[in-house]
This record gives C-alpha cells, structure tokens and sequence, in this order.
C-alpha cells in the first residue's frame, strides 16, 4: 500500500469505518511512513477538536407548536376556501361561455359541432317571392302529348271564334258607317239647295231695289 | 429507542396529544445540537421549533417505512438547508482567528480551546454538502449507509465527502501553523 492510497483511507481510519485486513493494511504502512504518520496525527486532532462544540441549550416550547400548527391549518383553510370559490367561478364562467357560443345539432344525418356566433337565417320573405320554375319531367307521355294536343287545338278553336265575333263586328260598324254617309250626303244636299235659294232670294232684292 | 419513537408515533396518531410532547422531549437535545452544528448556531431556538412544527404538521401523514430517526432528521436538514438559502451565511474571514502566541504551559488550555473555536468556524465554513456529512458522522455518529438513506445519495458519495471535508479541515490547521507535536505531545 503506498502513500496516496493510505491517506485516502486515512479518515476512515480515524472513524473506525475499515473493515479489519484493510485496517491491518493501513496500520502495516503508517509504521514505516512517517508523513502518514503525521497526516494521520493531524486527522486525529481534527476529529478531537470538533468534539468540543459549544452547544446552546434548547427548550421547545409545544404550546407554542399547538398554536402554530393551529394557525397555519386555518390559513390553509381559508386559502383553499378561496382557491375553490376562485374554481368554481372560472367553471360557471367557462361553462357559461361554451353554452353561448358552442352548438351542436343533428343534421343531414351527422353531428355538426360549430364554435363561434350562429349562422345568419336566410330571408324567408325573399325566399317565399322567388318564382317557381317547374321541374320538366325527363320523360313526356303520349298522354301529355294528346293532352297538349287538346290544348292547342281548343286554343286555336277560341281564337277562331274570336276572330268571327270581330268580323261580325267590324261589319256592323262599316255598315253605320254608311249609313252616315248617305245621311251627311242628303243633308249636304238640302242645305246647298237651301242657301242656293237664299243667294237667289237676296239678288232679287237687290235689283228690286235699285 | 427507534421502535419507542414508532410507538408513540402510532399513539400520537392515534389522538394521544402527551406522545408528541414525549417527543419533543426525547429529539429537542439531539435536534437542536445537530442544527447549531450544521451551521445555525444564533438562530437554532427558532430552528429547533421550526423543525418541530414541521413534525406536528407531517405526522399525521408519517409511515412506519423506515427509522423514525432518519426521518426527523431529514426534516432538520430540510429546515437548516431553508435557513441556509434564507440568510446566506457570511463565514468570518479565517485572518481574524490567529492562534494566540503560546507564552507559557499553562496557556496550552487556552490555546486548545481558541483551536476548538478555530475548528468550529472551519466546520460552519465548508460548503453545505461537506458540513452535512461531517455533522452526520461526527456528531450524531451515523454510519454512511444510514446517510445514504436520509440524504438520498450514494455511500460512496458521501465518503469523497467526508475525505475531503477532513481534508479541508486538516489544511485550516496546517494554515494556522498547527503541528501534531504541539497539542498532542
């Protein structure tokens, strides 16, 4: 056993820590080492000097220990009092939040879930104004053709006879129409004869009278 | 005396108020000792009441896994070590402990014990890992394997330690021109 690896073992040594061969080892090295020997020395006035601490003299006073104790639980009492209104309040607020602002429905055969302000509803008076347009079948029938055949030829049959009944018409009032004519042709008549007679009359008179 | 602990412990959980004085009885002495050596000695009253509350509030929730004692410990520690971050502690500066100059036979006594406070300021001077294991083993005579168990460290660990915080010490003295032949002689 050399130096290095004895003062190594040496604070074990001063404590009682070495098992005996190793103890027999060191103790084999330090009788012919005089350096260890006084490293060894000095180990030992280390360990004797720290056996003479001054230590002050304690009472523990447990009433006071009762009292503390006591203390302390009712302020973690309180703290967690204050911790579970403060709990609670962020769950009302939280829950609050999601009823106004989560949705869920069923629709179209699925779960929709949305987050956030509702969609705006169409405008039902808008959609209510929006023309009809009929969906044509994709297949048209011989029955729908004869009816539609039926259709046109009562339509052309109404057109017919309201063509007649303007003919009628226009007849009638051609013939009132001349009628006027003749009427306003005699009355022509009488009354050119009539001022034709008056220029006479007043030519007579005139050379009566000069 | 560690199965007496556990005993009143198992009556004191049990509502019997007389076992935690018991207690505080029997661990005051040790307790307060162990923390003026690790480093605490002007406030070790408070300390000393801290680490005893700390047990009044835990027992209720204490499990007989291992020895009473090491878990007493480990709540000093734990309030020594607060302490400790709490106050930095200022080591006194070794130039102001000077050996008194050795004038007579009769000063041997004295000067012995100027070397006991020399020590002392030494030992409240090594960094808190080194004290700890010094305090342990010196003091409160615990083997490395029971230090292993309140200190959560490997024994190995704690052997470096305990080398080098001798070491340190040793080479206090060596500064302070301490020879083996003065005191020992």
């Amino acid at each position: 056993m050399n130096c290095e690896h004895t003062r190594e073992l040496l604070p074990a040594w001063i404590y009682g820590d070495l098992a005996p061969e190793t103890k027999a080892l060191v103790d084999n090295h330090l009788a012919t080492c005089p350096g260890c020997r006084e490293e060894q020395a000095a180990l030992a006035e280390v360990r004797r000097l720290l056996d003479e601490p001054p230590l002050p003299k304690v009472q523990v006073d447990v009433a006071r220990i009762f009292e503390s104790a006591s203390r302390l639980r009712q302020g973690h009492m309180r703290r967690w009092r204050r911790a579970a209104v403060a709990l609670v309040g962020m769950a009302a607020a939280l829950l609050l939040i999601l009823c106004l602002k989560l949705e869920v429905r069923w629709q179209g055969q699925q779960v929709v879930v949305r987050w956030g302000m509702p969609s705006p509803e169409p405008d039902r008076a808008r959609v209510e104004e929006r023309p009809v347009v009929p969906v044509p079948s994709p297949e048209v029938t011989a029955a729908d053709m004869k009816l539609v055949k039926d259709l046109l030829h009562a339509l052309a049959e109404s057109v017919e006879e309201r063509n007649g009944r303007f003919q009628q018409n226009l007849a009638q009032l051609e013939r009132q129409l001349n009628q006027m004519g003749e009427q306003a042709g005699s009355r022509w008549k009488a009354t050119e004869s009539y001022v034709s007679a008056l220029h006479t009359a007043q030519v007579e008179a005139r050379s009566k009278g000069e | 005396m560690d199965q007496n602990d556990a005993d009143m412990m198992r009556r004191w959980q049990d509502g019997d108020a007389g076992a935690f004085e018991e207690l505080v009885r029997r661990w005051q002495g040790p307790i307060s000792r162990f923390l003026s050596r690790l480093g605490n000695t002007n406030q070790v009253a408070d300390l000393c009441q801290e680490v005893f509350l700390r047990l009044y509030l835990k027992g209720p929730r204490y499990r007989e896994t291992g020895a009473f004692s090491t878990w007493l410990y480990r709540i000093a520690m734990n309030v020594a070590r607060d302490a400790a971050r709490r106050t930095r502690r200022s080591p006194l500066p070794l130039m102001d402990l000077d050996l008194p100059a050795r004038s007579s036979a009769s000063d041997a006594s004295c000067e012995y014990q100027e070397l006991t406070k020399v020590m002392q300021h030494a030992l409240a001077d090594l960094p808190e890992s080194l004290r700890e294991v010094v305090v342990l083993r010196h003091y409160e005579d615990m083997s490395f394997e029971e230090m292993a168990r309140l200190l959560k460290t490997p024994a190995s660990t704690l052997k470096s330690r305990f080398a080098a915080a001798l070491g340190r010490l040793r080479g206090r003295l060596k500064q302070l021109g301490w020879s083996p032949e003065e005191t020992t002689g």
